[in-house]
């Protein structure tokens, strides 16, 4: 047995059965492949939607409507069908899924769906300029379905379509100089906020991460691409809005937010330098660089300590 | 040779362990078997590893433009170049020693900014006149070097893949033509494989470490022979590959990955098996190229059901085995194998298409976004 093994088996560490299942491991005298039987279904899920994508595209006027409608709708129905019948009851909690291809046959079913409607919109333009609608109404589908399923993939394809809704859907109003920022960020504000409420309600606690990680990057990309320059109101909530996510992750150890609430902010911070010096000294560009690098380098390196036990 | 002491090693490798462990389920949170291994050298998660080593990148690469940019002769560049490659490895051994760091990200960027910055000072050093490859040669040659003189100071597994990539282009840089070229690096590859799986006398954690490196070295061998690879996104007709060459690598490309599956069951190593499942999915994926056939839209949806059935085959031909095993395979899920964190990134992926962001309905033909309604996404127009 390995010495490391022996030693915690031999404190009390790990249970005889365990010991065993670990020592099987690292000898490979047993391989779980659990991992690439789920791949192999996710790929296919994805290539079976990129494939009926382009042949519905390219093969509309030899297949016909009627047959696209009825192949597409057919399978997805299908999927749906064959969700709600081996699907286990929904539950506040975790569920286990009947089967390994569960998660991946609804996402199926999902696509699918959108490929129906946008080939309906597209033939027949039933909605008109209300077409976005589909956006709207796909997207509260694909959330519910994703609570009752419990699938997190569904989920985040959900808030997408939803992410696009409103989008769309706000710059119609043209309150604002481009109004589906402002609608884009309070989006991403309000998918931060329910991670917080999923993390600490009691239904479906584990989707927190997919809110959060969405609400989180779709936030501040979207007030990334107005934090042009230092006297932009965007630049200011940007900086506010990386403290403020710097802040939790730190104190949560979140280092994958703490990543990328830096990440953000150096960025933005160095195109307003750029943009206030006019792009066209190289020299002055290049120390820009150079030190605002270095000054953030020595910020981390200075807290280290403080990601000591961020062991990867 | 390497910095790090074997005891180091080895309470990094253990506390890893664990970490995997614990990720599977098999172990609990208990301090004391963390005390039991060790202290945990200290290195950072992934994310501030890849935002420490971007950093210390830019700040590297900043500063030697800054210092290079405007030194005309050859030579002063070669040797000036050489100087930050020399400040740039002290000033990572030097936080190494007294940060007591192991990965950190910004020594890592610091060694191979070090190994770049060798390899054009080499170049400069030399004079190549206008042969253009001659200059790659000594670049390549030099960098190779550099990485594999990192990889055994260090231990960096990035280290390692320069070298691995270094050392092709250095093959790519001797003009022997496309059929030999394509041979050599195949036959690199594999020698570096055979190296990396039988080199006498590594520890149980270097081998670990070496995992990824034979990876991709399995992969590469019969991606270079794959004549076909740049036209596998293609989908008109190309014309067919033809000649004695031609049809021995479309051979190869089957035989090899086929090969590396095999060697995969019977090591029993995740690896290989994914080497060889890729192989086979990419020498699929070059049939109609390779014989000059025209692509069919539903392609795609065909091979993406061939890999619904396929896994679905597995599972069951798993599950089906004496206590659901079938030797030493089994479907059992240890931690969470589906898409878990990454599912918001995963439909993300899935769904940044065209049809995402649709423009509205149109009287025109329908555009844009085929083959990519992956997010599930409904849209007014294509």
């Amino acid at each position: 047995m390995d010495e490391f093994v022996a030693a915690l088996r031999s404190r009390g560490l790990l249970e005889p059965g365990a010991a065993k299942r670990v020592e099987d491991l690292e000898t490979r005298a047993h391989l779980p492949l659990a991992r690439e039987i789920h791949a192999f279904l996710y790929l296919g899920a994805a290539l079976i939607l990129a494939g009926v994508g382009a042949a519905v595209k390219d093969r509309l006027d030899a297949l016909g409507p009627a047959v696209i409608l009825a192949v597409v709708g057919g399978t997805a129905s299908a999927c749906f069908a064959y969700a709600f019948r081996t699907g286990r009851a929904f539950a506040p909690e975790r569920v286990e899924q009947p089967s390994a291809a569960f998660d991946y046959v609804l996402y199926l079913g999902c696509g699918l769906v959108g490929i129906f409607f946008s080939f309906l919109e597209w033939k027949w333009k039933l909605l008109g300029p209300s077409w976005d609608t589909y956006l709207f109404g796909s997207g509260l589908l694909f959330a519910a379905l994703a609570y009752r399923f419990d699938n997190r993939l569904v989920l985040g394809a959900g808030l997408l379509n939803l992410a696009g809704w409103l989008g769309l859907r706000a710059a119609r109003f043209e309150v604002f100089h481009a109004p589906s920022k402002p609608a884009l960020v309070v989006y991403g504000a309000a998918l931060v906020a329910l991670a917080f409420a999923t993390r600490r309600g009691e239904i479906k606690r584990h989707f927190a991460d997919t809110y959060l990680t969405l609400g989180a990057h779709l936030g501040l990309m979207t007030l990334l691409t107005g934090a042009t320059d230092f006297i932009r109101l965007e630049f200011w909530i940007l900086m506010a809005a990386c403290a403020a996510l710097g802040a939790w992750s730190m104190a949560a150890r979140r280092f994958d937010t703490f990543a990328a609430a830096v990440g953000y902010a150096y960025v933005s911070t160095l195109i307003c330098a750029l943009h206030a010096i006019g792009w066209r000294d190289f020299d002055a560009t290049l120390w820009i660089v150079l030190l605002s690098s270095a000054a953030v380098l020595a910020v981390l390196l200075w807290a280290r300590a403080r990601f000591r036990e961020a062991v990867s | 040779m390497r910095i790090f002491p074997d005891d180091l090693e080895d309470r990094a490798y253990n506390h890893e362990r664990l970490s995997g462990w614990r990720g599977a389920g098999l172990l609990g949170h208990d301090p004391a078997a963390d005390a039991l291994a060790g202290e945990a050298p200290a290195h950072a998660a992934w994310p501030l590893r890849v935002l420490l080593f971007g950093f210390a990148a830019l700040a590297l690469g900043a500063f030697a433009v800054l210092a290079l940019k405007d030194l005309k002769g050859r030579v002063d560049s070669a040797l000036a170049a050489w100087l930050l490659a020399a400040a740039a490895v002290a000033s990572a051994e030097a936080l190494i020693r007294r940060l007591k760091v192991r990965r950190f990200g910004a020594e890592e960027a610091l060694v191979a900014g070090a190994v770049l910055l060798l390899a054009y000072g080499a170049e400069r050093f030399f004079p190549t006149g206008s042969r253009w490859h001659f200059s790659t040669a000594i670049f390549s040659a030099a960098a190779a070097l550099g990485a594999s003189a990192a990889y055994l100071r260090y231990g960096y597994r990035l280290a390692s893949f320069g070298a691995v990539a270094a050392m092709g282009v250095f093959v790519g840089s001797l003009e022997q033509g496309e059929h030999a070229t394509r041979l050599m690096l195949a036959a690199l590859y594999a020698g570096l494989l055979a190296a990396a799986t039988w080199w006498p006398g590594l520890p149980p954690r270097e081998r670990r470490r070496l995992e990824l490196v034979r990876f991709f070295l399995a992969l590469s061998v019969p991606l270079c022979l794959n004549l076909r690879l740049d036209r596998l996104l293609q989908s008109w007709s190309q014309a067919p590959v033809t000649g004695a060459f031609g049809m021995a690598t479309f051979a190869a490309i089957f035989v090899i990955p086929a090969i590396w599956l095999a060697s995969g069951a019977r090591e029993r190593s995740r690896v290989m098996l994914w080497a060889g499942a890729i192989g086979l999915l990419v020498a699929q994926c070059s049939i109609k190229p390779y014989l000059g056939l025209k692509r069919e839209p539903w392609d795609p949806a065909l091979l993406g059901l061939e890999l619904m059935i396929l896994g679905l085959a597995l599972k069951r031909w798993l599950d089906a085995g004496t206590g659901s095993r079938r030797g030493a395979f089994s479907s059992e899920a240890l931690g969470d194998p589906g898409p878990g964190k990454a599912a918001g990134l995963l439909a993300s992926v899935a769904a940044a298409s065209p049809s995402a962001a649709p423009s509205g309905p149109s009287s025109q033909a329908p555009k844009g976004g085929g083959g990519s309604f992956g997010g599930g996404g409904a849209s007014g127009g294509f």
